[in-house]
């Protein structure tokens, strides 16, 4: 703490403080970030680099690729969306309601988080295997999840599900009810005031939500595999192709799709930044 | 064993604006100073700058003398009370006051000694077992102020000390701390927005804005003689009058006189708090009462005459034993104020003109207080004043004649 | 009471009012169902499936795939990895947390971003990263080779793979909860004389304690259960290099279905383990914590 430090701040890159450790806590953070995350980064990146821009378009544009990526996009999508209905009750009956079991649901909305995805893919799997308590039932009807792409779409919901109720759920606590009553007394029925009073402040966290899901769901791997049939471009997601070519030593095919797979992810994280700075902009705090 | 503050030339830029600009102070030895100023007034980063929380660009902080800023803020023996308490959530009441002296490794048994004569002095002796979330918001107040006082600070730094309490507490625990200085006589500065809290508390009033300070004084000083109108506004409501200064006279641009003043000559602006001007029911009275408000111990009363309105306060009794009622006439009579503006360079004091019936009796009284005033004869005084006022206050269309001079 | 004192004002316009609560109530239980039944397809069925299948052949049968000696050499592997990778990431938690959430400088929002990056990379790609970096033809391979280190396709490979994917967790946590608390009672410690260490041991850290145990809970549910990354980088040679989730999919290949969800039931066990903890402390400590979640919702 040398004084001298102090003196002609104006240019100065950061606000003092009087507590210590800036210096160290910071080098200690870059150094892990920066061996563990950001070199490695840094690696793959150039080696995508490498490849060249014909090299790379090559390597992406075969038809397994572009088969696999609509599989996975299309089933992480869809499962985002399904999710987003559903975790929108379930953040609300949390949020507003105190009922028998509420405690119970709320732990349990984390299982995805806490159960390894390679335990709720066989346990999955089993569920909707023909012979599986769900399978089974719905078999009769001619509908078969596992091994199909809608086995992939519920696998992902069961990832996607808690980063949509647990973004959710403190806005909705957030917002006052007399909003609502607000709007009964004004005369708007239910669905008008669901539409028009409820729905458009809870759209940036609906938003963001969906984004962290989709985020998710694109890179899901461990529950995805067994519930899938991993049939190429039918029900093949785009990490477990990376895994098969970098099974067969194609180490320039996987940096390819691995590249693609993290433009995506990172898209998607500025878009969840995008909504949360617009929100700030235009709700102040 | 008190230490004397000093402070020279600080200077502190943030983010492009001036916090605080050229700050020279001195709090004595054993003073309580209260730093008064709206927010955003730099009263705070001083505070935390003798602290040693914060640095100055430039400038000097010294205690008894000696250069402290670069002394590092935990070597500096600075009681410092958070305006939220800042106690250690996680630890007991006789814990918290107990950390300044854990961390210097004094024997655990001295702790004791200590923490519960400490205990003793703020009032919570049976209190030591608690956690601060267990505490009311004044007893909060008293651990943070135990625990500031456990380490002997050479100073007492207080930011916003009663500004999260309720209004009784705040006034017990107002005067519960003054004389806890008197007693413990250590060199108190702290910040408040109040002036009311600065007022009642301090030996000595320093108003910031701006990041500068606008005045610095004894409490009377500052409300009898602000130095600008923003220390005049900011101490209190006043009636704010456009005037000019002529011949000694102080006369509203409306159109009649206010008073008298001893320099200055031109135009400015009067300002005269409502417990300044006495009012005397009187039908002929050149005043309306506009509006009578009431509440509690001390009334307000709107009163008008052509062109301009003041707000007059005077003591609830008093209204009711005058018979104030709106609608009926008054005369007004204005017993102090200052004058700024282009009439002097610095303000000049409004003095009450003579009335008819008893003059100068108001300002007999203020004289009394104010040593700094020019003696002079009042009798004489009043009798050139009184002649003087006849030719101008008796008449109702002043306004006119003044333009026909 | 309320809606008495309104029932009896309800003969004119008031009636409208009236029927706004009858409905939501309606809406309410209607609400309330689909969540159940939801949380129940979706949520409860998988646990319950795992422990069935488990216990399918008999407590005989779940003991004796438990005690296979390929599945306890993947528990300990497991839990090897696990006490690597959670203390580190708790220490760079910590540190981090003091770094950002301390301190306002130039470039912090960057590095609270890379800080979180590992969530959104697929675990795939992070196995990928671990290849590059030190496979065979990798830019440190031909040196590892050289000196006979083995990183890709052995144990340190795996560990490095759990820590890169554990990296945000208690940082995510603690940061927010540390810009909640504010600084300003380590600011009174330092003015009562304490030291950056006593600061740090004796104010902070006890502040951030609750936070601090909920970030490494789930760092660590998320270091036992890692699959996708560990699995690039892994041998696959069970009783070796096989933690419990790839020996999981070992077992499930291999159409050994209950001894795979005898292994999956001590994870899944572990998981509602990890869950009631966090909903104690959610509850317990729901104040400090809530705090942290709006910062973080911010």
């Amino acid at each position: 703490m040398e004084s001298g430090r102090w003196m002609g701040r104006r240019g100065a890159w950061r606000e003092p403080s009087v507590l210590p450790g800036f210096a160290p806590s910071l080098a200690a953070t870059l150094l892990w970030l920066g061996l563990l995350v950001a070199a490695p980064l840094a690696v793959m990146l150039a080696t995508a680099a490498g490849l060249g821009w014909s090299g790379f378009w090559a390597l992406v544009l075969k038809p397994r690729v572009l088969g696999d990526l609509s599989v996975s996009v299309s089933s992480a999508l869809a499962a985002s969306a399904i999710d987003v209905v559903f975790g929108l009750v379930i953040a609300w009956v949390l949020a507003r309601y105190r009922f028998a079991g509420r405690r119970a649901i709320d732990a349990l909305i984390d299982l995805p988080f806490a159960l390894p995805t390679a335990v709720a893919g066989i346990a999955l799997a089993t569920i909707y295997a023909k012979e599986g308590p769900i399978g089974a039932v719905l078999a009769p009807f001619g509908v078969a999840v596992a091994y199909t792409r809608a086995g992939i779409v519920v696998a992902l919901m069961f990832v996607g599900l808690p980063f949509i109720v647990r973004t959710l759920e403190p806005v909705i606590a957030e917002l006052e009810a007399e909003q609502e009553e607000a709007a009964e007394m004004l005369g708007a029925s239910g669905t008008a005031t669901f539409l028009r009073v409820l729905l458009p402040p809870l759209a940036p966290a609906l938003l963001t939500g969906f984004a962290l899901a989709l985020a998710r769901a694109l890179g899901e791997y461990g529950s995805v595999i067994f519930i899938a049939g991993n049939k190429p471009m039918v029900s093949e997601i785009l990490p477990l192709l990376i895994v098969t070519e970098l099974e067969q030593f194609d180490v320039p095919g996987a940096v390819a799709i691995a590249t693609l797979m993290l433009a995506a992810s990172f898209l998607l994280l500025l878009s969840v930044h995008g909504i949360e700075a617009w929100v700030r902009r235009r709700h102040g705090g | 064993m008190s230490t004397r503050i000093e402070i020279e030339g600080l200077h502190r830029m943030l983010a492009g604006q001036m916090v605080l600009d050229n700050i020279d102070l001195v709090v004595q030895p054993g003073e309580l100073a209260a730093l008064l100023g709206p927010s955003g007034s730099g009263k705070t980063t001083l505070l935390r700058m003798i602290a040693g929380l914060d640095r100055p660009d430039r400038g000097a902080v010294r205690f008894d003398g000696e250069d402290v800023l670069a002394r590092p803020a935990r070597e500096r023996g600075v009681g410092f009370v958070f305006q939220h308490y800042a106690l250690f959530r996680h630890m007991t009441v006789a814990r918290n006051i107990g950390f300044g002296l854990a961390v210097r490794k004094v024997p655990r048994g001295r702790i004791e000694e200590k923490v519960s004569a400490l205990l003793k002095l703020v009032q919570l002796e049976f209190l030591g077992g608690r956690y601060p979330a267990q505490l009311s918001g004044g007893q909060r107040q008293r651990v943070a102020l135990a625990r500031a006082l456990a380490i002997e600070p050479r100073v007492l730094l207080l930011d916003e000390p009663f500004g999260a309490l309720d209004a009784v507490v705040r006034r017990d625990l107002r005067r519960w701390l003054r004389r806890l200085h008197r007693e413990m006589h250590i060199t108190t500065v702290f910040v408040t927005h109040d002036q009311e809290e600065a007022f009642e508390l301090a030996d000595r009033v320093v108003v910031m804005n701006g990041g500068r300070i606008r005045q610095s004084g004894a409490p009377m000083q500052l409300y009898r003689r602000p130095v600008d109108p923003f220390v005049c506004r900011f101490l209190g409501e006043a009636n704010e009058i456009p005037c000019r200064i002529e011949n000694g006279f102080v006369i509203a641009d409306a159109g009649f006189l206010l008073g008298r003043a001893e320099m200055g000559t031109g135009g400015g602006i009067a300002y005269v708090r409502p417990h300044q001007i006495a009012l005397r029911p009187n039908e002929a009275g050149d005043w309306r009462v506009a509006e009578l408000t009431a509440g509690g111990a001390m009334s307000r009363v709107g009163v008008a005459r052509d062109g301009l309105s003041l707000e007059a306060s005077l003591a609830s009794e008093r209204a009711l034993a005058l018979g104030l009622q709106a609608g009926m006439g008054v005369e007004v009579e204005i017993a102090g104020g200052m004058v700024m503006g282009d009439a002097a360079d610095a303000p000049v004091t409004l003095l009450p003109a003579p009335h008819r019936d008893r003059p100068l009796l108001t300002e007999r009284k203020i004289e009394k207080d104010e040593k700094e005033e020019p003696s002079f004869s009042e009798e004489k005084e009043a009798k050139r004043l009184l002649s003087v006022i006849r030719t101008y206050d008796s008449s109702r269309d002043f306004e006119r004649r003044d333009k026909n001079r | 009471m309320a809606a008495d004192a309104a029932a009896a004002l309800a003969a004119g316009p008031m009636g409208a009012r009236l029927r706004a609560p009858v409905r939501t109530r309606g809406a309410r239980r209607v609400l309330i169902f689909v969540a159940f039944a939801f949380v129940t397809v979706f949520l409860v069925l998988p646990l319950g499936v795992i422990f069935a299948e488990a216990f399918s052949l008999g407590a005989r049968a779940y003991v004796a795939a438990l005690a296979d000696p390929d599945v306890r050499a993947a528990l300990w592997l497991t839990a090897g990895i696990a006490l690597a990778a959670v203390p580190l990431n708790t220490v760079f938690g910590l540190i981090a947390s003091w770094c950002l959430a301390r301190f306002r400088f130039r470039g912090r929002g960057a590095i609270v971003t890379l800080t979180e990056l590992p969530l959104s990379i697929s675990p795939v790609v992070a196995g990928l990263l671990l290849v590059l970096l030190f496979g065979r033809g990798g830019l440190l391979g031909a040196f590892l080779e050289a000196h006979g280190i083995h990183i890709i396709f052995a144990v340190p490979g795996m560990a490095l793979a759990t820590i890169f994917v554990t990296v945000p967790y208690v940082a995510r946590e603690l940061i927010p909860l540390v810009e909640a608390q504010g600084s300003e009672e380590e600011e009174a410690a330092i003015t009562l004389g304490a030291s950056g260490w006593q600061t740090f041991f004796r104010v902070s850290l006890p502040k951030l304690r609750w936070g601090l145990l909920y970030g490494v809970l789930l760092c660590n549910a998320r270091a036992i259960g890692e699959f996708g990354a560990v699995s690039v980088v892994s041998g696959a040679v069970p009783g070796q290099t096989n933690t419990l989730p790839l020996e999981i999919q070992a077992l499930y290949d291999g159409y050994r279905v209950q001894g795979a969800f005898a292994a999956a039931s001590l994870l899944a066990g572990l998981a509602i383990v990890t869950l009631l903890l966090k909903a104690a402390l959610e509850w317990r400590h729901r104040d400090e914590l809530s705090a942290a979640r709006r910062a973080r919702a911010e």
